[in-house]
């Protein structure tokens, strides 16, 4: 049967499948299974075999399509086998995996039993392998394969035992067995044969950390498969324990990390004849391996206890504190130990008064305690010893040098082997003191290269600087500087305070000591860069440059424009301010990212910015904007809208002019070039011939690909001034970073191969923080990201912030309703049609019309492709739902279709990995319930929720969600306030952010017209319904329903 | 000299060896001490008896393997300076803890002032015959014998005590005496093998019965989401095999002359350099900037 129904299938696409897999553990090892699950029409039942599980070759094709990637490698490496799984059963037949139901876009059913079946799986052989390269998300597209959650829990844990295993936290250890291979039951009676093996373990504490984060959140199915069908015909069988699992796992992999790993001839020859050379390579023979005793491992076990009790058992803990000293006994320092609490860290007794006090007050248990950890410490630091040589061991009196051993070196390893570690607050980070270079700008040369048409200072002007040693912000002395030159290096007492000498320091700071009053020259690009690391020169922000320096680092009071002339409408505080900060940083030639969140309207600041620009320069060239399709028609309208003096061109279709000479005809007159990101990449050799005043990018994480062809058309195109607009975080990703940073401020950052090595490298592989910090310090100048959470754009906003998403229709939408509108034309002017037929005729036009607005297939109703391809209002509603998906923040899309609902959900489910609800007029009560309450839960996923507008409109409390989107217009604002109230309520914590899509020239955006000029009116006329509309006269109502081709079409 | 005890104490003991005899003898003695070659060793009193298996040997007359009597003896610490090297060892926490951790305080030989200190250091410290026909004494078999003792030692410091005459047990109690000399007669923690060996290759996987209601679809499949660094230490170590460090070099087990921490430091970044990097470092980073 099976193999009949592939024979078919094979001739069409694939069906979307989800892969699973899991653990199952055994005795002595234990198997990674994966198998499959296909959204089909169930198999016809026979047996327990499972209805929808992958069968054998269509799993095995699976598996290898989903772990392509790499060249040269095979993929994992399988065998057949079966397993089987227990389940929630609906009507004796298993619930499919969320991520099933996710392709068939239904929802979860309500499970009336457990159950168990059998399935076809694979082991694989190198479980490694295969969860290291899990793909990192589903892979969708004419072969989806989802991968399930609790495939990905595995890979999760794993990469945090790979964590451990970084951190070195693992060490030889040992095992027992009897000698035919079971193992021993604790039978005393008996004395059976023992044979020991060698194996590794994990730290306790990093065991107890991992375990203890990853058993809460392990999903049932991931304790679901058995190698034997399980013996509970009802009901369910034990299951493993999700913390025994786990660390079963957790030990399992780890010997498969160790063993996997090639050793070299040298380290295998140093672990020659001992026995954790049982534990490298199998394969090498050139070692010989001795027998296991039970003396062996009475030795093995009194050192792995030394080490793994420490943390757990035992309170009390050692602590080393570095007391300052005085400055006139410079080699006196005072290294004291103290005892202290691991439960209450502010318990501190020096040891000193601990052997004071009375005897019997000392427990033996305690005595031994101190004298073990001071010995432990001693292991690490030899020194230590000296100070033990007492009955009453409590300090260690070091030397200047010595000290600044301690704090250097030594302090960060007992540190880091659990000892507790007090230094003096000047060495922390915090109260660190630092001779440092002091810049103080002279005068700024003009004539560098580039110089700004503002006659302002520039990122690429020359400014001279006056150099001079500080210390604390005052300038050093000679007599102080004979001293530190003098010293060199080490622990300096300085002004009553002691502070570290580096000699590389000193040495660079004797050059410019030497140099007197002589000025240093650098470019205020260079400036930054020197300034951004954490050995580099102090800028004093003084004259220009320090205004400049200051703007940038938003510390200044950064010049507040006024609201540019022609603005039509009011900026709030903080859109005065980023759009005042867009125009600093253009006016001294740095490109800028704006990366507010969503919703806090960067589009209208960078129209204010142009508009701004504009009127002090009237005959700049020309901004050439860059945005996805979607939001095109969006643009030019916002344009329109708030800066009515510029003109807006889009650039768009097949009847562009795609040669140089045409074009720059065509846009002769604009203000503003809008370009989608295709055409961009296409027109590249047309865009580059204009000298454009400014290149604005919105959405710029379409070009995050630093080598993909578009990102290297934008920075190919030639502007005074460079803006990029985002609304999802640029800050985490390096190159994605490296890239935005290549358009906006080309070279900033270096060469993409430099950058790789010097910062991606070290903060990747090395985490090292302070080429992160100086990263950090150089980026943050140029990107302005506000968050609605921040406390300042808090207080500027309501609670509530409603705006239009305008979107325009494809073709395709506009031809079906310029159809209707003629067809409605004719049949309005037939006389017959009054009262009661016309009403009805009005209001059924209104319906089509939002339905083609909405998106062909509801119209058309013929089961075609409802995919954002054919509609930009859905194609701008998922682009949204990706940030905020990237926000991890979640949405309400309301709807008053229940077609349209369901396709949304479907949609929607295929698309994000969270959960997606829909609530319409048909859900049960207690599912309705039961979906909320799973919503609102903190310890759910973050989800969408799709509701239909009647149904979802009043009672229910959904304030976890913060985006409110509708997908399709009410006439009735009370209804949608109403609806927007499930989110904008009591409890509620964050700003809520309303969307209202609207489609361009088409009666969508006419009625929004029409309630927003009356809006105080709205509520008296329009009632609760829509029947107001079919009280309109013909003219008006056409007038409302017309189509406005030059608004509504774009490509 | 080619090292032959791995701890310093070890290498001092047989350095005493040195002075007196050839060096053809002592490398055969060194030979000797495998462990074939005794039949028999026992040590009381600070006197160590063993019996050596010698050599067939026609030229000399010896037909049939001979076994020879060893004894080495060496110069007891009187029972009156005694007390005074533990009472002084009892307040000294330095001296405590190096033999709670199992080694030879480096400045031990302070507590006993003058002679015979706790180390061999030359033939004067010990007497020794062997019923051999070799003139030499020591000859081989009390090289043999020697270095097996050099072997013990290396894991076993109170054996040393025992040399000079003090037993283990009159030790402990005797330094308990002192509130420090009580914290190394206390450690009580004593393997037992059958709990232990109860758990077998892997941890047990604990199987549960979870009745009731069939789980909901959702919570079925996905469980609680996780932070993305979940049981993530986002530190790092200042120093390589931080934590075998805490146990010292050498362990008992680790019967090779070069260093344990050595070698692990090296398999450990063997180790680390085989994972791969990508997803999983960036799990760690959280946000960057």
């Amino acid at each position: 049967m099976a193999g009949k129904s592939q024979a078919t299938a094979a001739n069409r696409a694939p069906k979307p499948c989800a892969l699973h897999g899991s653990w199952l553990p055994a005795e002595s090892g234990g198997q990674f299974v994966v198998w499959g699950e296909q959204a089909r029409t169930p198999r016809r039942s026979r047996g327990p075999l499972h209805p929808f599980c992958l069968a054998k070759q269509p799993l095995e094709r699976a598996i290898l399509d989903a772990w392509v990637p790499a060249a040269g490698n095979p993929g994992p490496s399988t065998e057949r086998t079966q397993v089987w799984i227990t389940a929630p059963a609906v009507g004796r037949r298993p619930s499919p995996s969320v991520e099933l139901l996710a392709d068939l876009g239904s929802d979860p059913p309500t499970p009336d039993a457990w159950g168990h079946w059998r399935v076809a799986a694979v082991r694989v052989s190198d479980p490694l392998a295969l969860l290291e390269r899990l793909p990192e998300r589903d892979i969708l597209g004419d072969r989806t394969i989802r991968i399930g959650h609790d495939l990905r829990f595995w890979a999760h844990l794993l990469a945090a035992l790979e964590q451990a295993v970084r951190r070195h936290e693992y060490l030889p250890s040992m095992f027992a067995a009897q000698f035919d291979g079971f193992t021993v039951r604790g039978n005393r009676r008996k004395k059976p044969k023992i044979e020991f093996g060698h194996s590794w373990e994990l730290a306790d504490s990093a065991r107890e950390r991992i375990a203890r984060s990853f058993e809460r959140g392990m999903p049932l199915s991931c304790r679901a498969l058995s190698a034997e069908e399980p013996d509970a015909p009802e009901g369910r069988a034990a299951i493993p324990a999700a913390r025994s699992l786990a660390e079963h796992f957790l030990h399992v992999q780890l010997q498969a990390i160790v063993a996997r790993t090639k050793h070299t001839q040298k380290l295998l020859q140093a672990f020659d004849g001992t026995y954790p050379s049982h534990g490298l390579s199998k394969s090498s023979s050139h070692i010989s391996l001795p027998p296991i005793t039970q003396a062996t491992w009475e030795q093995w076990w009194q050192w792995h206890r030394r080490i793994q009790r420490a943390s757990a058992e035992v309170d009390e803990q050692v602590c080393f504190r570095l007391a300052d000293t005085p400055h006139d006994s410079p080699d006196d320092w005072r290294l004291q130990w103290l005892l202290s609490s691991r439960r209450d860290p502010s318990l501190l007794v020096p040891l000193e008064q601990f052997w004071k006090s009375d005897r019997d007050q000392r427990p033996k248990r305690l005595v031994r305690e101190v004298l073990l950890q001071l010995g432990q410490a001693a292991r690490l630091y030899d020194r230590l010893w000296e100070g033990m040589a007492s009955e009453a061991p409590s300090e260690l009196v070091l030397r200047r040098e010595e000290a600044l051993d301690f704090l250097r070196l030594q302090a960060p390893i007992l540190q880091g082997a659990g000892f507790r570690v007090i230094v003096p607050a000047w060495w922390t980070s915090a109260g660190q003191r630092r001779l440092r270079l002091r810049l103080t700008p002279q005068s700024s040369l003009t004539g560098g290269v580039g110089a700004e048409p503002t006659g302002l200072l520039g990122i690429n002007h020359l400014v001279k600087f006056k150099a001079e040693v500080v210390l604390d912000g005052t300038p050093l002395t000679r007599e102080e500087w004979a001293r530190v030159v003098e010293a060199k290096q080490g622990l300096v007492e300085v002004r009553g305070q002691w502070m570290e000498l580096q000699p590389a320091e000193v040495g660079r700071l004797e050059e410019f000591w030497q140099k007197g009053q002589e000025l240093v020259t650098m470019t205020v690009r260079e400036t930054l860069q020197a300034a951004a690391t954490e050995s580099g020169p102090e800028i004093v922000h003084e004259g220009e440059l320090g205004d400049l320096l200051a703007g940038l680092s938003g510390s200044g009071a950064l010049e507040q424009l006024p609201q540019p002339r022609h603005f039509q409408g009011a900026l709030r505080p903080y859109q005065m301010r980023g759009y005042s900060w867009l125009a600093y940083l253009e006016r001294i030639g740095c490109g800028a990212c704006l990366a507010d969140d969503m919703g806090l309207g960067k589009t209208i600041q960078v129209i204010a910015a142009i508009l701004g620009d504009r009127s002090r320069d009237p005959d700049g060239g020309p901004t050439l904007l860059v945005a996805p399709t979607s939001v095109l028609g969006n643009w030019q309208r916002e344009v329109r809208r708030f800066a009515p003096t510029l003109i807006p061109y889009v650039h768009h279709g097949p009847k562009r002019p795609k040669t140089p000479a045409p074009f720059k005809k065509a846009v002769a007159g604009a203000d503003i070039v809008v370009v989608s990101f295709a055409g961009a990449r296409l027109d590249v050799n047309v865009l580059t011939k204009v000298a454009w005043r400014r290149l604005v990018v919105d959405e710029c994480q379409n070009a995050k690909n630093p080598s993909a062809a578009v990102t290297k058309a934008l920075r190919r195109i030639r502007a005074e001034s460079r803006i990029a607009l985002t609304g999802t975080p640029v800050e985490n990703r390096l190159m994605d970073l490296w890239s935005l940073f290549s358009i906006i401020n080309p070279g900033y950052l270096g060469t993409m191969t430099a950058f790789r090595k010097n910062v991606e490298r070290p903060i990747m592989r090395h985490r090292d923080a302070e080429v992160a910090s100086a990263l950090r310090k150089m980026v943050r100048p140029f990107i302005l990201r506000r968050m609605k959470t921040d406390k300042r754009i808090i207080s500027d906003l309501p609670g509530k912030v409603e705006q239009n998403a305008l979107c325009n229709l494809t073709p395709e939408q506009a031809s079906l309703y310029e159809a209707v509108v003629r067809d409605v034309e004719q049949r309005l002017k037939q006389s017959k049609v009054d009262g009661i037929k016309r009403a009805g005729l009005v209001l059924s036009t209104l319906t089509r019309l939002k339905q083609i607005c909405n998106h062909p297939a509801q119209f058309l109703q013929d089961g075609s492709a409802f995919s954002a391809s054919r509609s930009h209002k859905l194609a701008r509603v998922c682009a949204m739902l990706d940030e905020i998906e990237a926000e991890g923040e979640s949405a309400l899309v309301f709807t008053q279709f229940r077609e349209v609902g369901k396709q949304l959900r479907s949609l929607f489910r295929k698309r994000y990995g969270g959960p997606v609800y829909y609530l319409h007029g048909g859900t049960p009560r207690a599912r309705r319930e039961h979906m909320v309450e799973e919503f609102q839960d903190p310890n759910t996923e973050r989800g969408i929720f799709v509701l239909s507008l009647r149904a979802g409109g009043v009672g229910i409390n959904l304030t976890r969600a913060n985006h409110v989107i509708h997908f399709d217009r009410w006439w009735n604002p009370a209804v949608e306030n109403q609806a927007t109230d499930r989110a904008y309520r009591i409890g509620q914590e964050k700003c809520v952010m309303v969307h209202k899509m609207i489609t361009m020239g088409t009666l969508e955006e006419r009625i929004d017209e029409v309630i927003e000029s009356k809006r105080e009116l709205a509520e008296e006329i329009v009632g609760s319904g829509e029947s107001w509309l079919s009280k309109l006269d013909n003219a008006t109502f056409r007038r409302l329903i017309s189509l406005d081709r030059g608004d509504a079409v774009i490509g | 000299m080619a090292a032959h005890g791995k701890t310093w104490w070890g290498e001092r003991f047989l350095a005493a060896l040195d002075g007196c005899m050839d060096t053809g003898r002592l490398s055969r003695g060194r030979s000797y001490a495998a462990p074939h070659r005794r039949t028999k060793f026992a040590m009381r009193n600070g006197t160590v008896k063993a019996t050596m298996r010698g050599n067939v040997n026609r030229y000399f007359g010896v037909h049939e393997t001979p076994y020879y009597k060893v004894e080495i003896q060496f110069t007891s610490v009187t029972a009156g300076r005694w007390r005074t090297v533990l009472k002084r060892i009892g307040s000294n926490a330095n001296w405590v803890t190096h033999l709670i951790l199992g080694e030879v305080p480096p400045t031990i030989e302070d507590a006993f002032s003058g002679l015979p200190r706790l180390l061999p250091t030359s033939r004067a410290d010990f007497v020794s015959s062997c019923s051999c026909p070799d003139w030499a004494n020591p000859c081989k078999h009390v090289a043999g014998v020697y270095y097996h003792l050099g072997s013990l030692l290396d894991r076993d410091p109170l054996l040393l005590f025992e040399l000079r005459g003090m037993q283990r047990s009159r030790l402990l109690r005797s330094v308990s005496k002192s509130e420090l000399g009580a914290a190394l007669a206390g450690d009580t923690a004593k393997p037992d093998l059958w709990e232990w060996a109860a758990t077998g290759a892997c941890p047990p996987v604990e199987m549960v019965e979870e009745g009731g209601d069939p789980a909901d679809v959702r919570s079925f499949w996905r469980g609680v989401p996780l932070p993305k660094d979940a049981g993530m230490e986002l530190t790092d170590p200042p120093v390589s095999a931080l934590l075998i460090r805490r146990a010292g070099d050498y362990p008992d087990f680790w019967l090779r002359h070069n260093s344990f921490l050595a070698a692990m430091a090296e398999l450990y970044e063997r180790v680390s350099k085989s994972l791969p990097v990508g997803p999983a470092d960036d799990l760690t980073k959280g946000r960057l900037l």
